[in-house]
């Protein structure tokens, strides 16, 4: 099996390209000469993400002390990049569809997806990290290249995710034999067919060997943490049963003690059965 | 001289390092004499752990609620299973292996569910 991953991206039709809800949202961020009114007007435009993303700046995700009610006001509070982050978050689950439910089920993917994400976030919070969103949505799209694989790839998909169920191998090794590459690498692909930042490429890339991110060794390093601490906690599935190998410098890098992680699974915790109902609620039909 | 876990942490104890906040603020200066004002100030910063004088190295905190021997055990195998390829003596997975049982044992006895 020697498909290259960038055939399997461009083969893969109307995943090739995000919504364009997403990609207007993330222009009028990009230009210098657009206001903050500007982006909230475009936001405004798809009224299942607006309803969306107020459900989440309302949440225990920001706890803030009075209701915002209108995007404008999120923009202005949450901050631009931040809300294109969100909706970036929310936005790619709707490019997956009629993936065969005996390969993945969909909420326990999108379950481990947000479970590391809010991880990733509460991780970059107790580093004093600025842009938490970011953390956000690098530890939501992970994952991602699996779906690509299980849509695209079903049989080798099913073969891999067999042998790991006999054999207790790590899938993201298995999958490397079975099919070539694995979905690191796969995810890797797409955000970038999707035009998404470097940072993003980069440590989906390597979240399962963070000493390869040479640009963003500390996004990566907390991707890679969370991702762990996610299957800790079993929140959700992708795919994987067990838990992944720690990378030791990638722990020194994310720089925290061993004593803070009960605190962070409290935490994780916490936010996590609000976050999944108001991610996943209207996307279910 | 060692770390310990803030909810070991009495009035009385002294410290042997400064206490550093990870942004690189120094809250307490080594040598101070903790008071509950000081316990205060650490809980709002969120330091959870320190260095003292005289004190035993590695104290896990004890406010775990108690699980029977049998759900205890029984969920530490599955624990174990979960971890098989981390590298155990790693001390950030060494506490995740801990809590993981932890979080099974509850929702075992939760569930009522004895069954291995």
């Amino acid at each position: 099996m020697s498909l290259e991953t960038h055939d399997l991206v461009k083969s893969a039709g109307s995943i090739s390209s995000l919504p364009t809800i997403f990609i207007r949202i993330n222009d009028a961020v990009n230009n210098p000469r657009s206001s903050l009114a500007d982006i909230g007007r475009v936001i405004s435009e798809d009224p299942g993400l607006t309803a969306r993303l107020l459900r989440i700046v309302n949440s225990a995700f920001y706890s803030f002390p009075s209701k915002i009610d209108t995007i404008s006001r999120a923009v202005t509070i949450v901050g631009t990049q931040q809300l294109r982050d969100l909706a970036l978050a929310t936005s790619v689950m709707k490019v997956f569809k009629g993936i065969p439910e005996d390969l993945i089920n969909m909420e326990a993917f999108w379950c481990h997806s947000i479970g590391c994400g809010i991880t990733a976030r509460v991780l970059a919070s107790h580093r004093r990290e600025a842009n938490l969103e970011r953390h956000f949505v690098t530890g939501m799209l992970h994952d991602i290249g699996r779906l690509l694989l299980f849509m695209n790839l079903p049989k080798q998909s099913r073969a891999a995710l067999m042998r790991c169920q006999r054999s207790e191998e790590l899938l993201y090794k298995v999958e490397r034999e079975e099919i070539g590459f694995d979905h690191a690498t796969v995810g890797s692909a797409l955000l970038q067919a999707w035009n998404l930042p470097a940072s993003l490429e980069e440590v989906v890339a390597f979240h399962h060997a963070p000493q390869k991110a040479l640009r963003y060794p500390i996004e990566t390093a907390i991707v890679h943490v969370a991702d762990i601490i996610t299957h800790t906690m079993e929140l959700g599935s992708s795919g994987e049963r067990l838990v992944p190998h720690l990378n030791s410098e990638a722990w020194e890098k994310v720089g925290l003690p061993a004593s803070l992680l009960p605190a962070t699974l409290g935490q994780v915790e916490k936010q996590f059965h609000d976050a999944t109902q108001m991610i996943l609620q209207d996307n279910k039909s | 001289m060692g770390k310990i876990l803030f909810e070991a942490l009495k009035p009385g104890m002294n410290l042997a390092g400064d206490v550093i906040e990870r942004s690189g603020r120094v809250l307490l200066r080594a040598g101070t004499e903790i008071t509950d004002k000081h316990l205060d100030i650490l809980r709002k910063w969120g330091v959870t752990e320190v260095d003292t004088v005289g004190a035993m190295p590695e104290v896990s905190p004890t406010d775990l609620e108690p699980a029977d021997p049998v759900t205890l055990r029984e969920s530490e195998d599955i624990a174990q299973k979960l971890f098989r390829h981390a590298d155990r003596e790693h001390p950030a997975i060494r506490e995740l292996l801990r809590l993981c049982t932890f979080r099974i044992a509850r929702q075992r006895s939760r569930s009522g569910n004895h069954v291995a």
